[in-house]
């Protein structure tokens, strides 16, 4: 009698210690996904309250006009992540398809006036460009943050060589309008970041492709046994995030209407912060569309906000790295996929 | 474009090998040693001393690329003293800092005379060295102070400014916001709003003038440290339709920068003048090997004049659309006139 209600305590305990593991996980899910928007209600209030210039239209248009780029960028690195890969050749492509881009065009250095095509030649060749990047990775095997960055400064390294030491100014005027030019009051380049971002958002949830992303990521192996194509997923995946790239460059170009390679440098890694400040894992499975956009909105705000009150510019940049460090630190669940391999 | 370029220097190197064995050596032989050509400035430099070495009937130049890699340059260097033995002389931007003294100590060990621009390591002289001619570059200070004092004068003395820093920890960076800031002692009246170090980007140069047009209503200039981040604070004031009235400079004198400055969107730049620099400097290696000329100042702080509307199209005809034509007997030509008044006010 004794030894068996010690057993059935026993049983019980085990099978409370299951529900309750469960509960947590499903607690620490919920955290992972409301933590980052919770994080950004309360910036957006602080900031706010702190300093009345951040809430002013005049600096949310800032904010969205200059969260353009990074979120074409963060939008097409999101799915490379999500398969436990990384993209490092994304700031060469932009810079490739902006420089070349302008050597298109109407510009000050030759006489090209390719309109149109001047522009989908150069995208067309950045998102090609993914495919050789995706098919190398797959077929030779070799780890992706390797073989993104080889590719990345080959690409690179052309686009200087194409404009031969002296990058082209844009002269299209048309480009020079799209720079103005807004619709219900938000930049058209911001339209088109959120148009890209929608595509990406339709993908990545409502299609096949999308799911198999997301399988990959967790379990590459059981993904593979249940009979999804892995390489072609992962080939696709690198194509979105250099179209996503090729994209960026354009926009850079809207932007700043200069065509120097250097257009793409340091637009990853804000990228990749931000992503992971909103919930995305570095080692895939976990992050998406809401995380992506997220993510950028708090480093977008960080950023901003941070020289709207004018901090130091020496301390400027230790106190952006303790404030992204306590971010991710509050935002990510510590669950075995989220240590970093 | 390179490899072209390669396989023409590959060319030349043959040629020479055939006519160094039959003229017997009446020729001196110019290393130029630039860091790539794909850089506008670059470009400009090395083109400086082919200038040069082409007004001179017996000299023949070969430009070496180092892309910055010290190991390539002093192979560079070993294989050209090598095949023309003392009669060779070096113009060089130096791959690295560090590789200053390797390069100071491989041409004095071979007895080669050489001019170095730009940096150098702390501590490595002219004098100490028997065949370091000279060392040259435009003063990043003076740059800094120039432009500063050019956007101040422009607003009459007043008003608020706002700062854009390159990287931090370059001494250049460091250099220029030194000129800035003693220039702004110089007008009490002129109200410092912020600096943020922009890490001579466009895209964020762009970035901080649209937040600091957001925060403030009443900027009157914008000072930036290169061209770069001036055309960034300029693409930020054209959405406003704030440009040309909200004053902008740029330092470095590149093309767009000079266009920008003619379009009237720009108020000033500096053009560091890279004809000037290595033509000038290839000179004074050649004064020193050819007959034996010593200077009394090595450290040569070089002139390099302030761009603005008045002077754009003709400096943008001479170093831009054109090259410049310099009178390489006339070896006073590039020093900075008025350097000391520039050290006292350094030391303030």
């Amino acid at each position: 009698m004794e030894l068996f209600r010690k057993r059935n305590r026993s049983s019980q305990t085990i099978a409370e210690e299951f529900v309750q593991k469960v509960e947590n996980e499903a607690r620490s899910n919920l955290i992972r996904v409301y933590a980052p928007i919770t994080l950004l209600v309360g910036m957006t209030i602080f900031f706010s309250i702190y300093d009345s210039h951040f809430f002013s239209l005049k600096n949310i248009l800032n904010i969205l006009q200059q969260m353009a780029v990074p979120l074409i960028l963060a939008t097409g690195l999101s799915f490379v992540l999500l398969i436990g890969r990384i993209d490092l050749s994304v700031e060469g492509v932009m810079g490739f398809v902006g420089s070349f881009m302008a050597l298109l065009i109407l510009n000050d250095r030759n006489a090209n006036d390719f309109g149109f095509w001047g522009v989908l030649i150069p995208i067309a060749i950045g998102i090609f460009y993914g495919l050789i990047t995706g098919i190398l990775h797959v077929k030779l095997r070799i780890a992706s943050f390797i073989i993104t960055f080889a590719t990345g400064t080959i690409i690179k390294g052309i686009a200087i060589l194409l404009y031969d030491s002296r990058a082209a100014r844009v002269q299209e005027q048309w480009m020079t309008d799209w720079s103005m030019m807004s619709f219900l009051g938000i930049p058209l380049i911001t339209w088109i970041a959120v148009a890209f971002f929608l595509v990406c958002s339709i993908i990545l949830n409502y299609t096949a492709f999308g799911r198999a992303v997301y399988a990959i990521g967790d379990n590459e192996a059981a993904a593979r046994a249940s009979g999804i194509n892995v390489e072609r997923v992962t080939v696709k995946a690198f194509v979105i995030s250099s179209t996503a790239a090729a994209l960026a460059g354009f926009v850079a170009l809207i932007r700043l209407k200069f065509g120097q390679a250097s257009l793409g440098d340091d637009q990853m890694f804000p990228c990749i912060t931000a992503l992971v400040i909103g919930g995305a894992s570095l080692s895939g499975g976990r992050g998406g569309t809401l995380q992506t956009i997220v993510g950028i909105l708090i480093y977008m705000e960080l950023l901003n906000f941070l020289t709207i009150i004018g901090v130091d510019a020496n301390y400027k940049k230790a106190l952006q790295g303790i404030i992204i460090i306590v971010a991710v630190a509050l935002t990510l669940s510590r669950g075995r996929k989220t240590i970093a391999k | 474009m390179k490899k072209f370029l390669v396989l023409m220097l590959a060319l030349a190197m043959m040629l020479s090998l055939f006519t160094a064995a039959s003229a017997q050596d009446d020729k001196w032989y110019l290393g130029i040693m630039v860091h790539g050509l794909e850089n506008e400035f670059w470009a400009q430099e090395a083109n400086g001393a082919i200038l040069f070495a082409e007004s001179k009937e017996n000299v023949e130049y070969q430009v070496m690329v180092t892309d910055g890699d010290d190991n390539k340059e002093n192979q560079a260097i070993r294989d050209f003293i090598a095949k023309h033995g003392q009669r060779a002389f070096f113009i060089t931007d130096v791959a690295s800092t560090a590789n200053s003294v390797n390069f100071a100590e491989i041409c004095e060990e071979a007895g080669v005379y050489f001019t170095m621009l730009w940096q150098h390591a702390e501590g490595l002289e002219p004098k100490d060295f028997k065949h370091f001619v000279a060392h040259m570059s435009p003063d990043d200070f003076v740059s800094g102070y120039n432009t500063a004092k050019y956007l101040f004068d422009l607003i009459g003395g007043k008003g608020k400014v706002c700062a854009l820093y390159g990287v931090q920890g370059e001494d250049s960076a460091a250099n220029r916001y030194a000129g800035f800031q003693a220039a702004l002692k110089d007008y009490p009246e002129i109200e410092m709003v912020d600096m943020q170090v922009a890490s001579w980007s466009q895209d964020q140069a762009m970035n901080f003038t649209q937040t600091w047009l957001a925060a403030h209503d009443d900027i009157a200039a914008i000072w930036a440290a290169n061209d770069t981040m001036g055309l960034g604070a300029i693409e930020a004031l054209k959405l406003e339709g704030k440009n040309g009235k909200v004053f902008v400079n740029g330092v470095d004198g590149i093309a767009a920068a000079f266009d920008s400055v003619a379009a009237g969107d720009m108020a000033c730049t500096v053009a560091n003048n890279g004809y000037l620099l290595m033509g000038y400097g290839a000179a004074y290696a050649y004064e020193a090997a050819v007959n034996g000329k010593t200077f009394d100042r090595p450290v040569i702080k070089t002139n390099a004049p302030l761009i603005t509307a008045e002077n754009v199209a003709e400096y943008k005809a001479m170093f831009i659309d054109g090259q410049p034509e310099y009178n390489f007997n006339d070896l006073a030509f590039p020093v900075l006139s008025d350097y000391e008044s520039f050290e006292e006010l350094k030391n303030k």
